[in-house]
């Protein structure tokens, strides 16, 4: 009795030991950013452009995430503008002790008609100044990249460009502003994949 | 229900060379910590559990190799945690999101002017389960020592060299007070518990009890309770390739359950639960041998 028991017990446990381990729905964010770099140097009015690619901006999140692009199933579910900040570093010969920043604009570039993307502001020029700009963002713009990012994220051919221009000038009037401008779009990404279990047991699974 | 081993599962990733990182890296930062502690919890707790076959140690040298199988069972609680939004992102907001073992649908928080952020989902876990090989020595001086030993892996693959070292202590304490012939035991305890889980997870733990039940040489009962400690360091590689290690303890230091045993022939058997966050169910399968019986002088 005792010996067909220890048998009976051995048996399941090589059987348990053979379970063929499940893939897993997982569901994960990562967040990235994309900088614009302005050189400005000039006594009166600025307006500079610079350019991003949706597509640019979708490998460049992926980037990072190697392993798990090589993972089952990966796939892209959200891309969209998580904050943004203004980051201002004085070069030699500057004289402005003030950027003045009337307007921030977005287009598809050599399209459409601009949309206001970050309403204006004025930030202190110090050696660098690093302001968030979250609060100064205009929902137009910000709306109008995040439909145009989705619209990548399904279409992978949509390689949409915009341009983002900057406009305004150097305080005091007239005076000398040298700077560099660097405007950091933070981006976050939803993607999902599936994953070898490693330690769940009874999660949602993905189809084999 | 499928049972999943997970050093058979180990085993499996370390040969394959899976990357084990991507089940940490969901953050950096303030969140880590909410999100990795139930697996502090879990482990901690998992490796403490079901570390006693029986509740009476005996008096004849022993020796018994036991299969100590535990499956635990996380607490709603310990499926989210609150979850901060990053510094840039306004207006900050704190919200409660999955930890590593909660629901695996992210949860996404709108903020101003058409920007938004996604906290990471879990993997759902809602149970997870392991066997570990304990070798014991008992019956002398009411005492008895267990060891709990095993290495595997490979140290130049992604995941690294698994390795586990446990040492345990059980000492009758009513021998001291109760006759020879009681059907009760009480017992004191202590459990160390050191463990490397590749490159990714370095955990050390102490647990103190006290055991008391009720038993003769074939079957017996018994409930125990104690205190654990623990630190678990998870090392992982976050956003832009910088290494984050996130310390934890244990939360849950209090740790109590019941079992009952039988022993047939030199087989043995051992069923219990333990927690209480987690729940911990637990049963072990041991092969006893131990010295014959003093003759008595007439």
């Amino acid at each position: 009795m005792t010996k067909w028991l220890i048998l009976a017990i051995i048996i399941s446990i090589v059987m348990l030991s053979c379970d063929e381990i499940p893939f897993i729905y997982v569901e994960k964010s990562v967040s990235g950013n994309k900088t614009l770099v302005y050189n400005i140097n000039t006594a009166g009015g600025i307006n500079e452009t610079a350019f991003v690619g949706v597509i640019s901006i979708v490998n460049e999140l992926s980037a990072n995430k190697d392993g798990q692009l090589q993972k089952k199933d990966y796939t892209i579910k959200e891309l969209s503008i998580q904050s943004a900040n203004f980051e201002v570093i004085a070069n030699q010969g500057n004289l402005s002790n003030t950027l003045y920043i009337s307007s921030v604009v977005v287009k598809p570039a050599y399209t459409a008609a601009p949309i206001p993307f970050m309403q204006e502001t004025s930030i202190p020029i110090g050696l660098t100044s690093i302001v968030p700009q979250s609060a100064n963002l205009l929902f137009p713009g910000v709306d109008a990249i995040n439909k145009s990012l989705a619209a990548a994220v399904k279409n992978r051919d949509d390689n949409t460009v915009w341009s983002v221009d900057i406009r305004g000038r150097g305080t005091p009037l007239n005076s000398r502003i040298n700077i560099t401008v660097k405007l950091k779009i933070v981006f976050n990404l939803v993607y999902s994949y599936c994953e070898e279990s490693l330690f769940v047991i009874d999660g949602p699974k993905c189809g084999k | 229900m499928k049972y999943l081993i997970l050093f058979l599962s180990l085993l499996n990733y370390s040969a394959r060379c899976q990357n084990v990182n991507n089940f940490f890296d969901a953050y950096i930062g303030t969140n880590a910590q909410g999100y990795l502690q139930p697996l502090a919890d879990l482990t901690i707790g998992g490796l403490n559990t079901g570390i006693q076959p029986s509740i009476r140690i005996g008096d004849r040298f022993n020796v018994r190799l036991t299969l100590n199988t535990v499956s635990m069972f996380p607490d709603k609680s310990q499926k989210t945690f609150m979850g901060v939004t990053p510094d840039e992102f306004t207006p900050k907001t704190t919200t409660e999101v999955p930890t590593i073992i909660g629901d695996p649908k992210n949860v996404r928080v709108a903020g101003v002017n058409g920007t938004s952020y996604a906290f990471s989902g879990g993997y759902g876990i809602t149970r997870l389960s392991w066997v570990t090989p304990q070798l014991s020595f008992g019956g002398f001086f009411g005492s008895e020592i267990s060891l709990r030993f095993m290495t595997f892996g490979n140290a130049d693959t992604d995941f690294g060299k698994f390795s586990q070292l446990g040492v345990g202590l059980r000492h009758s304490i009513s021998q001291y007070f109760l006759k020879k012939d009681s059907p009760f035991d009480i017992n004191i305890g202590y459990q160390f518990n050191k463990a490397d889980i590749g490159k990714y997870i370095k955990l050390q733990s102490n647990y103190a009890f006290l055991q008391a039940g009720v038993g003769n040489k074939n079957i017996g009962a018994f409930v125990y309770g104690g205190y654990q400690m623990g630190n678990f360091d998870v090392s992982y590689t976050g956003e832009d390739n910088k290494t984050e290690t996130v310390n934890l303890k244990n939360q849950f230091p209090v740790l109590v359950g019941v079992g009952t045993h039988i022993q047939l022939g030199f087989l043995s058997l051992t069923l219990g639960v333990g927690g209480v966050k987690p729940i911990i169910a637990f049963g072990n399968i041991g092969f006893r041998f131990q010295s014959k019986s003093k003759p008595v002088k007439p």
